[in-house]
Order: structure tokens, then sequence, then C-alpha cells
């Protein structure tokens, strides 16, 4: 009695090629993360003008990426958590990898108890901007 | 930010305060909020991305920093 040997068809779905796909997709996932930029801001009020409150800080670049054309956006939120004011500032055209940044930004609204800061533009490479 | 996210940002808005050189731009759409051709115009820069410090507050967004600018839209968003 020959021998025949069954061959996987062709788009015929196996444990091993499920566990291949799956593998693969891990790989791109984690590729994919480890290229996102990640951002560390830290920032400092000075309420001594009444009425234009400054708000001054950097932004670290923690992601394994360079970063381009970065903003920062500044909250000032107050005593209800609503956002009173919202200051846009052009941190810098390029931030490398481990870089920092400082920015500036002027909100009028001294009575605001809280300032919150974040990134909220860059670019990566030659893409188009990206928000966080 | 690119020219969409500049849009996304003054969607909405019905004011703008705008420093133009030596002088300020007013516009006062009322009810109605501020076309994207007004936010395109005076609010991105000729290569396409928004590069001076916007404030937005309520209704009114204010284009660029000085002291007088500033005062001005302290009276301005009062007057909501």
């Amino acid at each position: 009695m020959p021998l025949t040997l069954e061959r996987p068809r062709a788009g015929r779905v196996t444990p091993g090629r499920t566990a291949l796909l799956v593998a693969a997709w891990l790989v791109v996932q984690i590729a994919v993360a480890s290229a996102q930029p990640s951002f560390r801001v830290t920032h400092e009020v000075d309420r001594s003008t009444p009425d234009r409150t400054r708000v001054t800080g950097s932004v670290q670049n923690d992601g394994r990426v360079d970063v381009h054309d970065v903003y920062v956006t500044v909250e000032a939120v107050d005593g209800a958590g609503k956002v009173v004011a919202r200051g846009i500032a052009f941190v810098s055209p390029h931030i490398r990898q481990g870089g920092r940044a400082p920015f500036e930004a002027v909100v009028p609204a001294g009575g605001a108890p809280t300032f919150r800061v974040r990134v909220t533009g860059y670019r990566v490479g030659l893409g188009a901007s990206e928000s966080p | 930010m690119d020219r969409l996210a500049t849009l996304a940002l003054a969607r909405g808005a019905r004011r703008l305060l705008a420093k133009a050189g030596q002088d300020i731009v007013r516009l006062d759409a009322g009810r109605t909020p501020l076309g994207d051709a007004d936010a395109e115009r005076y609010l991105l820069h000729e290569d396409g991305f928004l590069r001076v410090p916007v404030l937005i507050m309520g209704d009114l967004v204010v284009r660029g920093y000085t002291e007088e600018l500033y005062r001005e839209a302290l009276t301005f968003a009062s007057h909501a």
C-alpha cells in the first residue's frame, strides 16, 4: 500500500500557521509601540503679572525616535474643572531622542487655580502631524 | 500643527484677533462660526503650519502675542 502524505492546501488555517501569524502580529505591534514618541513635560507657573500668567517648562523626548514640529497646549482650569483658556505654543522644529526643548506660553487666566500642559502636536520623520 | 489640526482648533470660534505686522485684525462673525478660509488666512503660516502662539478663550481665537494684543483679548473676551 503506497504511503501518501497530505499537504496542507494553500489558505488552509492550521494551528502552526495561526501561531506564526500571531507571533508576526506581536512583533509588528512591539515594533510600532517602541517607535511611538513618549514625552515628559515639566512646567512652572508664574503668576507675578496679573492677568498674564506665564507658563514655562520643557518637553523631554523619551521615545526612541526623533520628533519634529512639537507643540504644547497649556490649559487654564478653573475650580469647577472647566477649561477657561487654552494657549498653544510651538516648542521646537526638532527634538532628538533623549533630547529636551524649552517652551513658554502666556495665558491670560491668572485666576485659574490649575494649569495643565501636554504635547498636542508633533511629527515623526516626514509624516503628517500627529496628536498623542 | 498642520492645516487640518489648525482648522480643527479654530472650529467653533466666532471672533478672532490676529497680529498682522503693526496692525491688529479683528473679526467678529456674530452667531456664525468663522470659516475655514478665515482660519487659514489668519492662523496658518505660509509654510502651512501654525507657527505663532495661539490663545483660545471661549469663542475667541487670538493669534500672536503682544502685551497690547492680550490686553485687548481680555476686554474682547469679557464682552462675549
